[in-house]
């Protein structure tokens, strides 16, 4: 386990905005365990998740001018530029001619045992509580957060009405912030 | 639309989610300047996502932080006086090698072409000479040809001349076999001989062609036997009714010597 510098998230906006290389290193040490673990959860590969971790930093780093704090949280911002980064790879043609046999609809099934394999003794106990959100609410979740797909698409996969898939998703949201609050 | 029932609407976890489509995504960004309520919706829902991703975490190798930061900083910091150099990593490396087998494939061929084009050219000139030398030499017996077509062409001329007058010279020893023409235009004077058969002048001496009118004989030019067989033209002779050669000394004599005559025509 990396230690954590303590930094504020203003202090660390600072840092990036003045590409001051320590803010890239905070960065790095804060966040790269959660990046690298929903880039994993999506190419399922440690090599093509080494190369999109360190796609996902330089977009960061050379497009920092675009980060706008009052549309929302740098970690957010950060997220979201893993999960596009990973899912352009995963539905890029080098990357689904490699993998034939493992579609990304597998990938996001196949989730549960996966839960298991990182070893974040800091995680663990959340790792547990969203194994034991409801497979309905975890899969609406899942696709939509990990697959990358929108709300209708999600209701077409699970063949589901769209205002169902609306539901659940925020009530999957609602248990999840209420599990993570009891923490 | 109430605020209450936008946030219900599932807007916010879509937008967290970048779900929304662009015109969507605008109008809430400008829904959260407006209404407190749904930036702070959108803060609550994005730090669940937030924990929810954590929940993922996964340590990445160790090294790669340093390779990640390499990278990050290396290029990020182009323009800065760290510089901005390129290691060369195995795939560069295998470019070089490629750059360096076409660059000896191209040396290969250029020099076998230079090798090539010069042996061509060195033929190409061997031929041209050839050539040249066959075209000056075709030059040459063209002006041989022209040359004997223009003597050949003068003499027909001459003989084919109506107003000459043709004598033929027969030897005073009628045991030999001497013979010379004399064709004589009696309105232009223009005078030419043609040798057929004459006796070795011997040494020093030289042939003289003689016009004679009322007994008296008038020198007609002294000349040896042309070594191209063609007619030769003598001096103006104004009158003559009798022609006769002797052999006189080199140069000529005023008056011909009686005695050397080697061949007279018939009295016109």
């Amino acid at each position: 386990m990396v230690r954590r510098i303590k930094i504020t998230e203003e202090e660390l906006i600072r840092l990036l905005s003045n590409r001051e290389e320590k803010g890239i290193e905070i960065l790095y040490d804060n966040y790269s365990a959660a990046l690298y673990g929903v880039i994993h959860r999506i190419v399922q590969q440690d090599e093509i998740a080494e190369d999109v971790l360190q796609e996902t930093f330089l977009k960061i780093w050379n497009n920092f001018g675009q980060y706008d704090s009052a549309k929302g949280r740098l970690f957010s911002w950060m997220i979201n530029i893993a999960r596009n980064a990973s899912i352009d790879k995963v539905r890029s043609k080098e990357f689904v001619n490699r993998n034939k046999n493992q579609n990304i609809e597998k990938a996001v099934f196949s989730a549960g045992e996966d839960l298991q394999s990182g070893f974040n003794p800091e995680t663990i106990g959340i790792k547990k509580m969203v194994q034991e959100l409801e497979p309905e609410y975890r899969q609406v979740i899942e696709l939509l957060f990990f697959g990358g797909y929108s709300q209708s698409a999600a209701a077409e996969k699970l063949n589901i009405p769209l205002g169902t898939v609306k539901t659940r998703s925020r009530a999957a949201l609602q248990k999840l912030k209420n599990y993570f609050e009891r923490i | 639309m109430d605020i209450k029932d936008y946030i219900a609407s599932g807007v916010v976890e879509m937008y967290a989610m970048g779900t929304l489509s662009p015109e969507e995504k605008k109008e809430f960004e400008q829904k959260m300047l407006v209404y407190p309520e749904v930036a702070a919706e959108l803060r609550s829902v994005q730090e669940t996502l937030e924990n929810f991703a954590e929940s993922h975490s996964r340590n990445p190798r160790p090294e790669l932080r340093g390779e990640v930061l390499e990278k990050v900083i290396g290029k990020g910091s182009a323009g800065k006086d760290k510089g901005n150099i390129i290691p060369l990593d195995p795939t560069h490396r295998l470019t070089y090698k490629y750059l360096i087998a076409a660059s000896l494939a191209a040396l290969l061929i250029s020099t076998f072409a230079s090798w090539f084009f010069y042996n061509n050219w060195n033929d190409a000139e061997d031929r041209y000479v050839a050539v040249l030398k066959e075209k000056n030499q075709m030059a040459e017996n063209y002006n041989q040809v022209k040359n004997s077509f223009e003597h050949t062409y003068s003499d027909l001329l001459v003989m084919r001349d109506g107003d000459a007058k043709v004598m033929m010279l027969m030897p005073i020893d009628s045991t030999k076999r001497y013979q010379m023409r004399v064709y004589w235009n009696q309105y232009t004077s223009e005078t030419y001989i043609d040798v057929l058969a004459l006796p070795d002048p011997g040494e020093g001496k030289q042939y003289q062609l003689w016009a004679i009118a009322g007994g008296i004989p008038t020198d007609a030019g002294v000349f040896s036997i042309p070594e191209d067989q063609s007619m030769m033209r003598v001096k103006n002779i104004n009158v003559a009714e009798q022609w006769a050669v002797t052999i006189e000394p080199k140069g000529g004599s005023v008056s011909p010597t009686m005695d050397q005559m080697i061949l007279i025509s018939k009295n016109s």
